[in-house]
């Protein structure tokens, strides 16, 4: 269809490093400015999901690094304790995150990919935003979300990186308790 | 983005209320809200800054703690992370934190995360608590 073809196409290639993440809210709200009539309230959503997917990606990315330099049991969750006031940074030879941002008249579909050693059975299961569980644990929000705001979620995972595909529909204002 | 932190004590703007519907129930030991006005994007490149400042304060002694987001325009999941740390941590030793979040993106967010059941919160730094 005529309709489907991209009014947008937006590709970066970035740094594992926290400090882009502005500049990925700046792109993929850029690149949603292409679909007239998507919402506000949408764009938002797409930048809260390209936020927390580039963030999964970066910490992957990371992961992967610290396994080759310090060996595989040391490769485990990023603990952020150990630094808590400066901006967490990850290990020197992180790869970088590939962002894929593409609007059409139906919407955004945004696919963010790492190098990182895959999803494990933990990362797929995963409380909706509004368990009670959400207020014991300080992290853990990020996919729950992703799912929550995104229309279409796909994860293409192996031992050689994770490809997060999400797309957000240009269907009017989400539900809002405001 | 860099992220401002600007810390008063002075409650004057709040005109005494602090806390929820019982207001001034809390009791501080400085006598006064400590307010802390929050000027950027949270997410996880600046929320250790926010955790920190916001531990640091409930480790000096600060019970009453109200956290002003009205210059906020983005909160990821690491932000909501470090509220809810923040509140178990200051509920766990009498203390109350109470947010001020207009109408808008992270108003919308904690609705949809429910999390505005939760929190005490203001729509401005004057109006009355709605929870």
């Amino acid at each position: 269809m005529a309709s489907d073809a991209p009014t947008a196409v937006v590709e970066l290639t970035l740094p594992s490093d926290p400090r882009y993440l502005a500049l990925v809210r700046v792109v993929v709200a850029a690149t949603a400015g292409a679909v007239p009539s998507l919402a506000d309230s949408r764009v938002a959503d797409l930048k809260l999901v390209a936020t927390e997917l580039f963030a999964n990606a970066m910490e992957a990315n990371w992961r992967s690094a610290r396994s080759r330099s310090e060996g595989p049991r040391r490769g485990g969750r990023v603990e952020y304790d150990t630094h808590p006031v400066a901006r967490p940074v990850g290990p020197e030879g992180s790869a970088p995150v590939v962002v894929t941002c593409r609007a059409d008249a139906s919407g955004v579909t945004l696919t963010v990919s790492d190098s990182g050693p895959g999803l494990d059975a933990d990362d797929e299961v995963h409380p909706p935003v509004e368990d009670p569980e959400r207020l014991i644990h300080e992290r853990g929000l990020g996919i729950p979300l992703i799912q929550y705001l995104a229309d279409k979620v796909d994860y293409d995972s192996g031992p050689g990186g994770t490809s997060a595909t999400v797309f957000v529909a240009d269907r009017g204002e989400r539900r809002s308790g405001t | 983005m860099e992220l401002s932190l600007t810390t008063t004590r002075a409650d004057s703007r709040l005109d005494g209320r602090v806390g929820g519907p019982t207001g001034g129930r809390v009791r501080d030991p400085t006598g006064t809200a400590t307010i802390v006005e929050v000027d950027g994007a949270i997410d996880i490149a600046s929320s250790p800054r926010l955790r920190s400042r916001l531990v640091d304060l409930i480790d000096e002694g600060c019970r009453a703690l109200v956290v002003d987001f009205t210059r906020v325009g983005f909160v990821d999941s690491t932000g909501l992370g470090v509220l809810i740390g923040v509140r178990r941590r200051l509920r766990a030793v009498g203390g109350e934190l109470t947010l001020v979040v207009p109408p808008g993106e992270v108003r919308d967010l904690l609705a949809v995360t429910e999390l505005d059941t939760i929190f005490t919160i203001r729509e401005s730094a004057t109006s009355p608590t709605e929870h």
